[in-house]
């Protein structure tokens, strides 16, 4: 029987050992990587490395640029995130109703779960072309001015969120309708029978019901806009006047472009801590709501 | 009164949801049937507007013609598919037996290399695109299809809906086929596999999709046209003199319709693989 069980052991450890081993390797050491080169200095030219400690993180917190870099990421995120969720939760409800049409709404509302990012960003480009684009036909032909769009510091930054958000809502959605889904029909019966309203059963029923949804929604959603490259890196390129300049594209630049790799990697970790923080206080705020 | 109530709702409901439709349908239409036009045409309709921004006239292949023999985008789109599907074999299996051991035997420091996959599931996809240049550049990768595929291969999300679902099926199962004198290898192929097709389908489907995508990691580790991928070979037909409209919108509309058309007969399977990794939040 001892014998059966060690060796049960081993074979769970044979199966676990590939999928560990891949995720050790390429997911959790780049971290411990990541800290490490962040105190190095590579000169780029003669491929040579230097400790020099906390030095690069000194260079940063110096730099007016790398600042501005950490409030657009900020400023995008407190702007993106809360309109992805609204977005989500009201395609969800819409899509989770039983009427007439639901499925030819259903295709296509999962639509751009196909469309890559950057395939949103070609369209989305065509549409705001800032001189000729079809959304400047449409404003001068309502009597409105043509606008500047990606060459406008103020315009850039919600244009990238209208890209990220196309792409994007249509995948929180479907957490949403799973969240719905799981609320026992029962609740909403019983509050009809009460006289409840549906506005307020969808605040004190749905909304609650769904809030661990929403949370992993929202967590879930602040991770992959932090990382928001594609958009910025294909239109903006961090302009203009660096107004959609996020940290990852600042890092991608400083480390890939600029070869300054211990500048970039400090500014990996610093996003890292941001992002950390970011989280902590999403579950603090959720925690002290409960 | 409530009967008049529910006819304003239901206005509301076909409202938004038509209005949500065409923001999503109307771009990738337009791209659609533009791209079956010749260049000087792309654009028509639009000032003034008129109906033939939507008219497939005049018609030509030329555009699909022009992407396939271009050699940037269609290497890439060889590559991606070799480097995707490769992804989804390797990686289901390997992720699979992980969740399978996690969700049916008991071991020592289960806790611990639990918390590994917690872990990774925490790290988002991109953050660590640069150290992992680094750790493939150590590892003399750099440039290669093996160093595009290596780092999508372990993925905490797909061993969780393995998990989620081995854990479902009952252990008397199991059980009752060790005290029959089955291995583990016989039970595993015999009453688990034909159960786990639709975990599989949708653990597919998710890391097709995450190669299909992937744009940051091969912008980064790929140098030359051998080992392109497609979303990056997009910016091939924006060239000095500016951009080729038409092969443009072709490449893109492939782009969509390929990825739809896998995706959409398989949907229930990828939507039900999605919501079982959120519920355990």
């Amino acid at each position: 029987m001892i014998k059966q069980k060690q060796k049960i052991s081993i074979l769970a450890y044979t199966f676990l050992l590939p999928a560990l081993a891949m995720i050790l390797i390429f997911k959790l050491y780049p971290i411990i990587l990541v800290i490490k080169e962040s105190l190095f200095k590579v000169s780029y030219l003669s491929g040579t490395k230097v400790f020099v400690g906390i030095n690069n993180y000194m260079d940063l917190f110096c730099d007016s640029s790398f600042w501005n870099s950490v409030w657009v990421t900020l400023k995008l995120n407190l702007l993106i995130n809360p309109v992805q969720l609204v977005i989500a939760i009201i395609m969800g409800m819409l899509i989770n109703i039983n009427h007439k049409g639901k499925m030819i709404y259903r295709f296509l509302f999962f639509i751009p779960l196909g469309v890559s990012l950057a395939v949103t960003t070609i369209y989305w480009s065509i549409i705001f072309r800032p001189g000729n684009g079809v959304m400047n036909y449409l404003l001068n032909g309502l009597g409105f001015p043509t606008q500047p769009f990606f060459n406008s510091a103020s315009q850039a930054m919600w244009i990238i969120i209208g890209i990220a958000s196309w792409k994007g809502c249509s995948f929180w959605m479907l957490f949403v309708l799973a969240g719905l889904k799981n609320i026992p029909k029962e609740i909403y019966e019983a509050a009809e029978v009460e006289g409840v309203g549906s506005i307020s059963s969808f605040l004190f029923i749905t909304l609650p019901m769904l809030s661990k949804t929403l949370l992993f929604i929202l967590v879930s959603d602040i991770c992959a806009n932090f990382m928001l490259f594609i958009p910025i890196f294909m239109i903006t390129h961090g302009g203009p006047d660096s107004s959609t300049n996020v940290l990852m594209y600042q890092a991608y630049r400083t480390s890939m472009i600029n070869g300054d790799m211990g500048h970039g990697m400090a500014m990996i970790v610093s996003l890292m801590i941001l992002l950390s923080i970011v989280i902590a206080a999403q579950f603090k705020l959720f925690k002290d709501n409960e | 009164m409530n009967r008049k109530h529910n006819k304003r709702n239901i206005v509301i409901y076909h409202l938004l949801s038509i209005l949500f439709s065409l923001i999503f349908v109307l771009p990738i239409l337009w791209a659609l049937i533009a791209s079956f036009r010749p260049e000087i045409n792309i654009f028509q309709g639009i000032s003034p507007l008129s109906f033939k921004v939507f008219s497939f006239f005049p018609f030509t292949l030329d555009n699909y013609i022009g992407v396939f023999k271009n050699e940037v985008f269609s290497k890439a789109l060889l590559n991606t598919f070799f480097v995707a599907t490769t992804t989804v074999i390797i990686g289901v299996i390997i992720n699979a037996f992980a969740g399978f051991s996690f969700a049916t035997m008991d071991f020592y420091g289960k806790k611990v290399l639990f918390s590994i996959v917690v872990a990774s599931f925490l790290v988002p996809g991109d953050l660590l695109v640069i150290p992992t240049y680094n750790l493939i550049d150590s590892m003399g990768l750099i440039d290669t299809k093996i160093a595009l595929i290596l780092p999508l291969l372990g993925n905490g999300m797909v061993i969780f809906m393995f998990i989620q679902f081995f854990s479902q099926i009952p252990k008397a199962l199991s059980e009752a086929a060790v005290i029959d004198g089955a291995s583990y290898r016989q039970i595993l192929i015999i009453i688990y596999a034909p159960l786990t097709i639709p975990t599989i389908i949708g653990a597919s489907l998710i890391m097709f999709l995450a190669q299909w995508e992937a744009f940051l990691w091969p912008l980064v580790v790929s140098r030359s046209i051998n080992n392109g991928m497609i979303q990056l070979a997009l910016s091939t037909f924006t060239q000095q003199y500016g951009t080729l409209w038409g092969l443009k919108l072709a490449a893109s509309t492939l782009l969509c319709f390929i990825p739809l058309i896998i995706l959409m007969p398989l949907q229930k399977y990828y939507i039900s693989s999605i919501a079982s990794s959120a519920i355990k939040g």
